[in-house]
C-alpha cells in the first residue's frame, strides 16, 4: 500500500467530485468503498476484496434499480440509417453496417458524459449545474499527479497481477455506459475515487513544499467555485 | 528493392488511386463554398492577375470575407489552365498533395522515428495513414489543411535532418517549410510555430554551438541566410499574424463561441469581478475543449460528422484502431525501444508528444468542438501510436495461437470498418448532409446560366434550410463558377467595387416577395420560405432542385 500522508489524506478531501456530487450520503460511501476496493485490488490481487467488491455491485443494484441507458431516439435513427429510409432501402450494406452493434453509440454517449477526460477534468458536472459551466469531477491538475503516478509504477518495473482488477474495473465502466446517466453516477464515481487515489499517490511523490502549494491552490480554487456557484445559483 | 517491398508500394498505389482518385469529382457529389471560392479565385488569377475584389497577387484572398490562405489558390491555378474551371480541377491539387502525404510519413517513420530494428513499424504506419478517413474525406475535397499537412511533414523531416547532421541547409529548408505550412492554412499559424520554438528550446544548447560553427566557418553564407530568415520572418508577421490574414483568427476565436457568448457570459458579466470571472470562465472553457479531443465519440462515432447530427456516425479512426490507440500512447510514454537512436530516443519521443498536443491546440481555442479538419495535423501521429498500440499487442501475445487470433481480429475489423466508412461516405454523407454541404446551388447556377437571358432580372435568395431560412448561403460563386463568369468584367463592375456581388442581371439579396416589383418578368431562386404558396407546383414553377435526403429544396419561380 503506497504511503500518502497528511497532505495526501488532505487533497482527498478537498476533491471536487465530493464537494460538488449532490449525491445522497449512503449512495456517495457506496461508491466511495467501491473505489477504495478497486484501489486495493490493483496493488493486490485479493479473492475476498473483490467478493466484498461484488456484494456492493450488487447491492447497489438493489437499491437502484437501473433502467437500460438506450434511447429510443437512437433506435430510430439506426433503423432510418438500416433500411426504412426511403433512400437507403435498397442497399444490402447499410442492412449489414447498421445493426445492433451501433448501439454502442449510446454506451458511448453515456460514458462521455461521466467519464470522458473532459468531464473529469474540466466539466463533469454541467448536467448538475449548468449546460455551460465548465467545473471537472478532479481537479485539472491530476491529469499531471496521474502521469506522476503512471511513470513511477512504469519505472519501479513492479510487475502487477491484475486479475481481479480489470473485472472489477470492467463491471464499473460496463455499469456507466449502460445503465441511465444518473442512476450510473454511482458506478462512475467509484472510478473516479479511484483515479483521485491514485493521483494522491502521484501526488505524494512530489517534495512537501509542492505539495503544500497544491494544497492551497485546491483550497483556493474550491473557494472560487463555491463562490461562483452560489452566486450565480447554477 | 525485395518483393515484399514492392508488394508493399503496389497495395499503397492501389490504396491511393482508390481513396484519393477514384470518382473524385462525384464523390462527394457537391462542390463546397471553399472549393468554389478556391476555383474561382484560381480562375480569376489565371485571366487577370487578380483576384475576385481585382486586389493584384494578394498573399490572403478576401473572398467571402474569411481571408483564405493564398497557396492552395495558386497551386489551383496550373490545374484550372489545363483542365478548365471544374470539381476536378479544384480537387485534384489536394489529392495529389495527399498521396506526397503518404510517401512523406513514410520516409519520415523510417528514416527518424523507428529503429532499424522496428523498420516494419514505418510500413505498418504507412499503411495506417493511408487508409485513415480522417484524411480520405479531406484529401478528396479542396481543404488547405491537407497542404499544410505536406509542409509539416517536410519540416519535421529537415528537423530531424539538421538534429542529425547540424548543417546550415538544413536548418535553412527546415524554417522555408515552416512558413510554407504556416502560410497554407490557419491551424498550422499557430503548430507550427510552437513546435519549431519548442525544438529550438529542447535543443537550445546544440543550436548555439552550430550557430557559432557556421558563423566561424562562413561569416557571409551564415549572414546571408539570416538576413533572408529574417526578411521572411517579417513578412510573415506583418501578413498573416498582424494583416488581413489575422482577421480569421478574430472571427473564428474561442471568445466568439456560441457557448461563452450566449452560455458563460452573461452570468459573469453580472458579478462584481466580471473580467476576472470570465477570464476563467474562458480559460475553463478552452480547458474543456482541448480534452473533448480526447473522448471515445470524437473517435469512434462523430468526428467526422458524415451523418444526420445525433445519429450514429464515423468517428475519426477505424473502430479496431481505438483500442490500439490507447496501447500507443502508452508505449510513446514509456516504452523507448521502438524509437530511432541515431540523434536519441528521448529526442524523438520529445518531439512526438510536442507534436500531439500541440495540433489539438488550434482547434481548441477556436469556437466548435471537435473540429476534425482544424486537428488533421494529427493524424501522423494518430497512425503512428496506432502502429505502435498494434505491434505493442502483438508482441504481448506470447503464443502463436493467440498472435494468430490477434491479426485475424484485426483484419476483420479493419475490413468492417472499411465497409462502414464507404457506406458512410458514399450514402449516408451525400444523401443526409446534401443541405448543409451547399446542394443544388451547382444545379440552379446551370440552370441560370441557359436562362438568365430570358428574364429581366435574376433574383437569388442566400438564406435558405428545411426547417426555416437558417443556412446563410454564399451562392454568388457558384454562379460565377459555373458560368465560368470573366472576372475581368466582374472584379471592374461598380458594384463589386462599392462590395456588392451582383453581376450582370444577377441580384443576390433576400428576397422578400411583396416589395419586389413583379410587373417585370424576373426569376427567383430561393427556398420554399421565400416565395408564396401559390407559385410553388404552378405553371411559375420553372425548376425545382430537391436536396438529396428529400426534405426540401431549392426553387426557380418566374413572374410569368
Amino acid at each position: 500500500m503506497p504511503k500518502i500522508g497528511l497532505f495526501g489524506l488532505l487533497y482527498l478531501f478537498l476533491i471536487p467530485f465530493l464537494v460538488f456530487s449532490g449525491q445522497s450520503p449512503f449512495l456517495l460511501f457506496l461508491s466511495l468503498s467501491l473505489g477504495y476496493l478497486l484501489f486495493r485490488l490493483f496493488q493486490k490481487p485479493s479473492l475476498s476484496q473483490f467478493l466484498i467488491f461484488l456484494a456492493i455491485v450488487v447491492l447497489a443494484l438493489i437499491i437502484l434499480r437501473p433502467r437500460l441507458g438506450l434511447d429510443m431516439g437512437l433506435l430510430n435513427a439506426i433503423n432510418s440509417q438500416r433500411g426504412e429510409h426511403p433512400d437507403f432501402q435498397n442497399n444490402i450494406i447499410s442492412r449489414l453496417v447498421h445493426n445492433k452493434s451501433e448501439l454502442s453509440h449510446s454506451f458511448i454517449s453515456n460514458f462521455n458524459k461521466l467519464l470522458s477526460p473532459a468531464a473529469i477534468f474540466a466539466s463533469g458536472f454541467w448536467h448538475r449545474l449548468d449546460p455551460y459551466y465548465p467545473l471537472g469531477y478532479l481537479f485539472p491538475w491530476d491529469i499531471y499527479f496521474l502521469y506522476r503516478y503512471f511513470r513511477s509504477a512504469h519505472q519501479s518495473k513492479y510487475d502487477r497481477n491484475l486479475a481481479f482488477f480489470v473485472p472489477a474495473l470492467g463491471f464499473l465502466l460496463l455499469l456507466t455506459g449502460l445503465i441511465y446517466v444518473d442512476q450510473a453516477i454511482v458506478f462512475s464515481f467509484a472510478v473516479l475515487f479511484f483515479l483521485a487515489f491514485l493521483s494522491v499517490v502521484g501526488f505524494s511523490t512530489t517534495s512537501p513544499k509542492t505539495q503544500l502549494g497544491f494544497l492551497i491552490a485546491n483550497i483556493l480554487y474550491l473557494l472560487y467555485q463555491l463562490n461562483i456557484t452560489a452566486y450565480f445559483k447554477l | 528493392m525485395t518483393k515484399q517491398k514492392i508488394i508493399f508500394w503496389v497495395i499503397i498505389l492501389v490504396i491511393t488511386f482508390f481513396t484519393r482518385f477514384y470518382r473524385l469529382s462525384e464523390f462527394p457529389p457537391h462542390l463546397t463554398i471553399d472549393e468554389v471560392s478556391i476555383g474561382y479565385n484560381a480562375f480569376s488569377i489565371l485571366k487577370t492577375g487578380k483576384d475576385e475584389w481585382g486586389i493584384p497577387f494578394p498573399v490572403s484572398f478576401r473572398s467571402v470575407g474569411d481571408y483564405k490562405a493564398p497557396v492552395l489558390i495558386y497551386l489551383t491555378i496550373p490545374f484550372v489552365w489545363f483542365l478548365g474551371l471544374n470539381e476536378l480541377s479544384v480537387r485534384l491539387p489536394v489529392a495529389i498533395f495527399s498521396v506526397v502525404n503518404i510517401f512523406l510519413v513514410w520516409y519520415l517513420t523510417r528514416r527518424h522515428i523507428f529503429d532499424q530494428k522496428y523498420s516494419h513499424l514505418s510500413y505498418l504506419t504507412t499503411v495506417i495513414f493511408s487508409i485513415s478517413p480522417w484524411l480520405v474525406v479531406f484529401s478528396r475535397s479542396g481543404f488547405e489543411a491537407i497542404i499544410a499537412l505536406t509542409f509539416l511533414l517536410s519540416n519535421l523531416i529537415f528537423l530531424f535532418e539538421f538534429r542529425r547532421s547540424g548543417y546550415l541547409i538544413h536548418f535553412f529548408f527546415m524554417f522555408v517549410f515552416a512558413y510554407l505550412s504556416a502560410v497554407s492554412y490557419h491551424s498550422t499559424k499557430i503548430v507550427v510555430p510552437l513546435l519549431n520554438i519548442f525544438f529550438i528550446l529542447t535543443n537550445f544548447r546544440f543550436l548555439l554551438s552550430h550557430i557559432t560553427e557556421w558563423y566561424t566557418r562562413n561569416k557571409f553564407v551564415f549572414l546571408f541566410t539570416t538576413l533572408i530568415l529574417v526578411s521572411v520572418t517579417v513578412f510573415f508577421v506583418q501578413n498573416f499574424i498582424l494583416g488581413p490574414g489575422s482577421s480569421r483568427a478574430g472571427m473564428t476565436f474561442l471568445s466568439k463561441d456560441y457557448d461563452f457568448t450566449h452560455g458563460l457570459l452573461p452570468k459573469f458579466s453580472a458579478h462584481p469581478l466580471s473580467s476576472l470571472t470570465s477570464s476563467i470562465g474562458l480559460a475553463g472553457l478552452w480547458f474543456k475543449r482541448y480534452l473533448e479531443y480526447f473522448s471515445a465519440n470524437f473517435y469512434l462515432s462523430s468526428g467526422l460528422g458524415l451523418a444526420t447530427p445525433g445519429h450514429p456516425g464515423q468517428g475519426v479512426i477505424f473502430a479496431i484502431e481505438y483500442l490500439f490507440l490507447i496501447v500507443g500512447f502508452f508505449v510513446l510514454l514509456f516504452g523507448r525501444r521502438f524509437f530511432a537512436s541515431s540523434v536519441s530516443r528521448h529526442f524523438v519521443i520529445t518531439i512526438l508528444t510536442g507534436w500531439f498536443f500541440f495540433s489539438l491546440l488550434p482547434a481548441s481555442i477556436t469556437n466548435n468542438s471537435q473540429h476534425a479538419l482544424r486537428t488533421l495535423n494529427i493524424v501522423p501521429v494518430i497512425s503512428i501510436l496506432i502502429a505502435l498500440g498494434l505491434i505493442g499487442c502483438y508482441e504481448y501475445c506470447r503464443s502463436k495461437l493467440a498472435k494468430s487470433l490477434l491479426v485475424s481480429f484485426v483484419i476483420l475489423g479493419y475490413l468492417f470498418g472499411l465497409v462502414r466508412f464507404v457506406d458512410f461516405y458514399t450514402l449516408h454523407y451525400p444523401v443526409e448532409l446534401s443541405e448543409t454541404r451547399s446542394y443544388g446551388w451547382k444545379q440552379m447556377a446551370l440552370f441560370a446560366r441557359d436562362h438568365h437571358g430570358e428574364y429581366d432580372k435574376v433574383y437569388v435568395d442566400p438564406q435558405f434550410g428545411t426547417q426555416g431560412p437558417y443556412t446563410y448561403g454564399v451562392p454568388y460563386l457558384y454562379f460565377l463558377f459555373y458560368s465560368r463568369y470573366d472576372p475581368n468584367i466582374y472584379n471592374s463592375d461598380p458594384r463589386r467595387k462599392l462590395g456588392g456581388s451582383d453581376f450582370e442581371n444577377y441580384l443576390f439579396t433576400h428576397i422578400n416577395w411583396p416589395d419586389l416589383d413583379h410587373s417585370q418578368n424576373n426569376l427567383y431562386i430561393a427556398s420554399q420560405w421565400s416565395l408564396p404558396k401559390e407559385v410553388i407546383g404552378s405553371s411559375q414553377q420553372k425548376y425545382f432542385v430537391p436536396f438529396l435526403n428529400q426534405s426540401s429544396g431549392l426553387y426557380a419561380v418566374s413572374d410569368r
